[in-house]
């Protein structure tokens, strides 16, 4: 049985191939990420979703699942690093292949729409744009200036800011639409330090 | 848990100020395919076509439902088999129609009333003129804030090493000032002065084109290497374990409003400024050696180059004047990036005035 992680690398791995030729793991853990806030939008828990993440030196989520997944992809030859550019990836066929069989399983059913609303944000926002405002949300805000590295903990005051966020944003969208797109993309657009300073 | 009206409110503004929010609220949230088909369309037609020529674009897909054979909206229409063909396309305005079935149709020169088609339409335009691009619901229009990369939200170029997007930078960007941060760094619309102290603003514009344009990487002004001497930009990897320290130079004199000048660097006080900035580099790839040693670090010194052939504080330049500099790249000693694997060549944007001939 295909484990989450693989799948949401397959996933992701094959939308951002499809839109800008190629991936790579900084913007897969990216993606997860934003895919995993977009399930706690609408009310999944941070243990549903099956891994966690952390925050790496720089500040930018990471989560160890994704990475695994991404190794063992590349070992059996799902995933190839794209010529010359040691850190950029192509799915192979039999990547694809693998994808394509273990994307009709019920266990994952649940969590494609939240990968497909990440991964369409870029169609909508620059792609810059849209990792410069999930890096700016509150959690890797305050991940930023904290010794602790585990990112989304229901004891952190920060993800009840993120939580408080989220319900504020339900109510000012008032269920007027029927997809997750544009609560996604309000939010992104509304932690753009870059529209706040347009404004001024 | 409570909620805050302010908080509510804050939504609400970001929500009728996004251009997605609009044209779903007005055609429907079904609609969302098209949308994203619309604009991925506009990414796929800005990689070939020269849109920067035309003074109007204007691209639209229908969000009426195919009942029988589908009947043109606008009978002028060419088809277009290839993305790749709108490269040698030119004119005034040119009008594009994204097909249900992904096939393009496009029309040069030929009036298009948005009135009409918003109706049964998302449309998109974009303007040569003002830099600006818009998109239509039934009733209202939304303009799209301007972005430090170029004009389009849907042409920003991303890349995968520093120098390619130093390179662009030069040539997009810097030159002519086609950036809501470059644009206000100037006293005079001709862009001969910098206002006083334009060393942040140059900062910002630079560090936001990375963020958005750079992938893979993390862009962090004003990094503190040292206690005494902070590095402009820093730009890390995680994969390789790289890191790139930027030093920002300006060239050029600055202004008050009074004409009374506060800096000035021409000359020989402009080769030694970018001599001095050369050595701080030096000095901060030393210093960060010793607090990251695990990182391959590698200094770039950037310098904003807008000296001109000044004529007193006269703000309207001929050709000549204002292009004396253009070629003029000021020599370094010691030449570091030619004794020094960690110091790469050093980058000049030129910013080009606006002149009188």
């Amino acid at each position: 049985m295909i484990s989450t992680a693989v799948y949401d690398t397959l996933f992701i791995g094959q939308r951002l191939q499809q839109k800008i030729d190629d991936f790579s793991e900084y913007e897969i853990q990216f993606f997860a990420y934003f895919s995993c806030l977009l399930s706690l939008y609408e009310g999944n828990t941070i243990d549903k979703w099956e891994y966690s993440f952390v925050k790496t030196e720089l500040g930018s989520p990471f989560s160890l699942d994704i990475k695994t997944a991404l190794s063992t992809l590349e070992a059996n030859n799902s995933i190839q690093q794209v010529s010359g550019e040691g850190t950029y990836f192509n799915i192979t066929g039999k990547g694809t292949e693998f994808f394509n069989f273990n994307n009709k399983m019920n266990i994952v059913a649940w969590r494609k729409k939240y990968l497909e609303t990440a991964c369409k944000s870029i169609s909508l926002l620059p792609l810059g744009v849209v990792k410069e405002a999930i890096i700016s949300d509150p959690v890797m805000t305050s991940a930023k200036n904290s010794i602790k590295t585990n990112l989304l903990e229901e004891s952190n005051p920060a993800t009840k800011v993120l939580y408080n966020q989220f319900e504020a944003l339900h109510t000012a969208l008032a269920d007027q639409y029927q997809d997750l797109i544009v609560p996604a993309v309000v939010w992104l657009e509304s932690l753009n330090p870059e529209r706040v300073k347009s404004e001024l | 848990m409570i909620k805050d009206q302010k908080d509510i409110d804050f939504y609400k503004g970001v929500a009728r100020d996004l251009y997605v929010t609009m044209v779903l609220g007005d055609y429907g949230s079904d609609k969302e395919h098209l949308l994203i088909q619309l604009t991925d369309s506009i990414e796929n037609i800005y990689k070939n076509l020269q849109y920067k020529t035309f003074k109007k674009v204007f691209v639209y897909i229908s969000v009426e439902e195919k009942t029988k054979t589908e009947t043109p909206i606008n009978p002028n229409l060419t088809s277009l088999f290839s993305y790749e063909n709108l490269s040698q396309l030119t004119g005034q305005t040119i009008t594009i129609e994204i097909k249900s079935n992904g096939d393009l149709q496009y029309s040069i020169n030929n009036n298009f009333d948005v009135n009409t088609y918003r109706k049964t339409c998302i449309v998109y335009s974009y303007s040569g003129e003002t830099k600006t691009e818009s998109f239509f619901g039934k009733n209202s229009d939304i303009n799209l804030r301007k972005l430090p990369d170029g004009d389009s939200w849907f042409a920003v170029e991303t890349h995968k090493s520093l120098e390619q997007a130093l390179e662009d930078y030069t040539s997009n960007v810097a030159r002519y000032s086609a950036c809501p941060y470059l644009e206000k760094v100037w006293t005079d619309k001709n862009r001969v002065f910098f206002k006083p102290k334009p060393e942040s603003v140059l900062r910002d514009s630079l560090t936001y084109f990375l963020k958005i344009s750079l992938r893979n990487s993390e862009v962090r002004p004003e990094q503190v290497v040292d206690k005494s001497h902070p590095v402009d930009i820093k730009v890390t990897w995680t994969i390789p374990n790289d890191l790139a320290l930027i030093e920002i130079k300006w060239l050029g004199k600055s202004i008050k409003e009074s004409g009374d000048i506060t800096s000035n660097y021409t000359k020989q006080s402009a080769i030694n400024r970018v001599n001095d900035g050369a050595k701080q580099l030096a000095d901060y790839l030393d210093e960060n050696q010793k607090q990251a040693p695990k990182k391959t670090t590698k200094g770039y010194l950037v310098i904003f180059d807008a000296r001109r052939e000044y004529d007193g504080t006269l703000t309207q330049l001929n050709r000549a004047r204002g292009m004396k500099y253009v070629n003029d790249n000021i020599p370094l000693t010691p030449d570091y990036h030619t004794t020094r694997p960690d110091f790469a060549k050093p980058v000049r944007f030129f910013m080009e005035p606006v002149m009188s001939n």
